[in-house]
């Protein structure tokens, strides 16, 4: 194609033809490379996200081995706790097993006379601190004994020697004149139960799972 | 005289130059849309690749989702499980061996003290910065014979605020004022003191 002679003319053709480009380049830049490097740009991040995730998901699955052993080690930790150490109850009723046990350990310390009496449950106040809600209560029965200050240091060392979570919340010694031997003491005694009276089931079912698994180890793969 | 005459009318004219301006554009009309489409190729093929890497990590994540949200359950049932035995072993860690404490109390009275009363309380108390805590308090009451009875009752809370094994329990042990006076019982000896001492246990914030 041949420029036109005139001057003027030629300018104008040049002018268009530098027109014609710019739009060329305006089309193609707005048509083809901006959105062929945005949509480059959506999915790198897009992949950057699912990248980030897969890492998350990598790590938690990671730490499952260690977390399955741990709760295990709760699990048989809490089981232990709840089936020996913290109250149990006969359908709801706490005294009667405290009485139980008291009288066991009574007589084992050579206590001849005691009376027992239902404090009944105490809930302790939550903490606002605190970030779970409590699970466990206390629960207090009062016991009324005389005997030997020897023979209550004796039941007091069994008490607590066989239950690491039982302690006494009140005591009270008093002599008397006309037995100086023997004293008369009011023993305020404190257990841990659990608020939710189910988890005493949850727990023991869990126990019996866990005696059912350790039996036929092969089933469990 | 030379005379050079030019005929090469101007539209005739040619360049002398290897590398003509109508050359560099004629170049330069193939070239840079060749570039431009091979960039635009080369972006959508990046594009195609990526959206492909896309699609298998994709399959990939809903594959780990799921164990990722058994992960995630366990990982809340060891947290959940971990503030239950806090909570219980906080009754453990946290309570006085009454037993040590009364057999403690049987070696360290002086011959000279005779104890009437004793009471122990441990109490759970609210304490707006700790929570619950367990608030221990011990108060003997008891009776001192002889001119030494003063020396004897001293003695005896001295060894209370060091008594072996409660060095870090017990706070503090003293004789209130007018805890330590004479018996005033009908049948006392004049010798014959009585006597309260107090001691307090450090308080124990409980989980």
């Amino acid at each position: 194609m041949k420029l036109p002679e005139d001057k003027k003319q030629r300018v104008q053709v040049i002018i268009l033809i530098c027109m014609g480009i710019v739009a060329v380049l305006y089309v193609v830049l707005h048509a083809g490379i901006i959105p062929v490097t945005k949509g480059l740009e959506n999915r790198k991040k897009k992949l950057s996200i699912v990248e980030d995730k897969i890492e998350k998901a990598n790590r938690d699955i990671m730490q499952s081995k260690r977390h399955t052993v741990r709760n295990a080690d709760l699990e048989s930790k809490l089981v232990n706790a709840s089936m020996a150490h913290l109250l149990q109850h006969e359908v709801g009723n706490f005294l009667l097993p405290a009485a139980h046990h008291i009288q066991k350990l009574v007589e084992e310390s050579g206590i001849a006379k005691h009376s027992i009496l239902g404090m009944g449950p105490l809930q302790l106040r939550q903490w606002n601190k605190r970030k779970n809600e409590r699970t466990v209560m206390s629960y207090s029965v009062r016991v009324t004994v005389e005997c030997a200050y020897s023979n209550l240091v004796l039941f007091a060392d069994r008490m607590l020697a066989d239950n690491p979570y039982v302690s006494f919340s009140g005591l009270r010694i008093s002599a008397q004149k006309t037995q100086p031997e023997k004293h008369k003491m009011v023993l305020d005694i404190r257990w841990p139960i659990w608020i939710d009276l189910d988890a005493y089931d949850a727990y023991s079912q869990m126990a019996a799972q866990r005696a059912a698994e350790e039996s036929n180890p092969e089933e469990d793969g | 005289m030379n005379l050079r005459v030019d005929l090469i009318l101007e539209s005739e004219q040619r360049s002398g130059s290897p590398v003509s301006g109508k050359g560099i554009v004629r170049i330069a009309s193939l070239v840079v849309p060749a570039i431009i489409a091979f960039i635009v190729i080369l972006g959508l093929l990046n594009v195609r690749a990526v959206s492909s890497t896309v699609k298998n990590r994709e399959r990939e994540w809903s594959r780990k989702k799921i164990q990722q949200e058994d992960a995630v359950t366990l990982r809340k049932a060891v947290v959940r499980n971990q503030a239950v035995w806090d909570e219980i072993e906080s009754w453990r860690t946290t309570r006085t061996d009454v037993a040590l404490l009364l057999a403690a109390l049987q070696r360290e009275v002086p011959a000279s003290v005779q104890l009437v009363d004793l009471t122990f309380s441990d109490d759970f108390a609210f304490d707006e910065d700790k929570g619950v805590v367990r608030r221990l308090k011990l108060t003997i009451n008891g009776l001192a014979d002889g001119f030494k009875a003063k020396d004897a009752v001293e003695k005896l809370t001295r060894r209370l605020q060091t008594l072996p094994a409660f060095t870090n329990s017990i706070e503090s042990a003293a004789v209130p004022p007018g805890a330590f006076a004479a018996d005033r019982s009908p049948d006392a000896p004049k010798s014959r003191r009585v006597f309260r001492i107090e001691c307090t246990f450090y308080e124990s914030p409980l989980e």
